[in-house]
């Protein structure tokens, strides 16, 4: 167990890095469906339903911006160890462009995972 | 890309404007025949800006117009000139139009400030500092 910097970390898309991004998340969710019957006692229970991920990265345009609406191959690296990554399919669902007179263009998209997303196992 | 590189091509730019005397780090003296003189100095940097290793320079220029005692009114109307926005003599013209090439992204010449009297070397001079952001 160790903590670590995220200095180092990265996104690819289709195997090639995205540069200039400097940081990224990843929010994955299952829904809790109501199993609640008259032989709950008054209390609600749940069972887990169907998973999904999404998220969002950002950081200065450093070339074209991607193409929303695409599916990608998306890799999100905490660092550059290989089992510190989180990888799946994913859509491109948003880009948002910030230009300021005092600094960078920035990009920051956002997307929505679909299938299995596989999380770091160190 | 590095801070050489930057340097220099800032010293190579502040030199496009006529009769300044750039230099890329601080001289051990100023000849009196070399004024103005403009002076790059790093004030400060950020690391890991990027995940690919962007990093933030934070630049100083410092532009010394003549020694004190003995400056004139036209020695400081010389210096609004170097301190417009744009103009033959103008400092932002001349170091956002530096040539980068593979050393830095982007160039900005943020401010001034401290206009005024400074010390260098233990002399008097009438001057500015100009503030410049350097994107790697």
């Amino acid at each position: 167990m160790a903590r670590i910097s995220g200095k180092l970390g990265e996104v690819t898309v289709a195997a090639a890095e995205v540069t200039g991004i400097k940081s990224w998340s990843v929010d994955q969710k299952v829904e809790a469906l109501d199993s609640s019957g008259f032989d709950s006692d008054g209390v609600k229970a749940f069972i887990a339903g169907c998973s999904e991920w999404s998220g969002s990265f950002e950081g200065n345009k450093n070339g074209v911006p991607l193409t929303i609406g695409s599916e990608i191959a998306l890799v999100l690296k905490e660092s550059q160890t290989a089992n510190q990554q989180f990888n799946g399919q994913a859509i491109i669902t948003g880009l948002s462009v910030k230009t300021d007179i005092a600094g960078l263009v920035t990009y920051s998209y956002t997307f929505q995972g679909t299938g299995t997303l596989t999380i770091a196992t160190a | 890309m590095s801070l050489a590189g930057i340097r220099d091509a800032i010293k190579v730019a502040l030199e496009n404007i006529s009769g300044v005397t750039a230099y890329d780090t601080v001289p051990e003296s100023l000849p009196s025949s070399g004024f103005p003189a403009a002076i790059v100095v790093p004030a400060r940097g950020t690391y890991h800006q990027t995940f690919d290793g962007q990093i933030g320079h934070q630049m100083e220029i410092v532009l010394l117009v003549g020694q004190v005692p003995g400056l004139s009114r036209a020695a400081q109307e010389a210096l609004d000139l170097y301190m417009a926005e744009s103009g033959d003599v103008s400092v932002v013209a001349a170091v956002e139009a530096a040539t980068l090439t593979t050393h830095a992204d982007d160039i900005q010449v943020t401010g001034y400030r401290d206009y005024g009297i400074m010390e260098f070397n233990g002399q008097s001079y009438m001057g500015v500092k100009f503030d410049v952001t350097v994107w790697t």
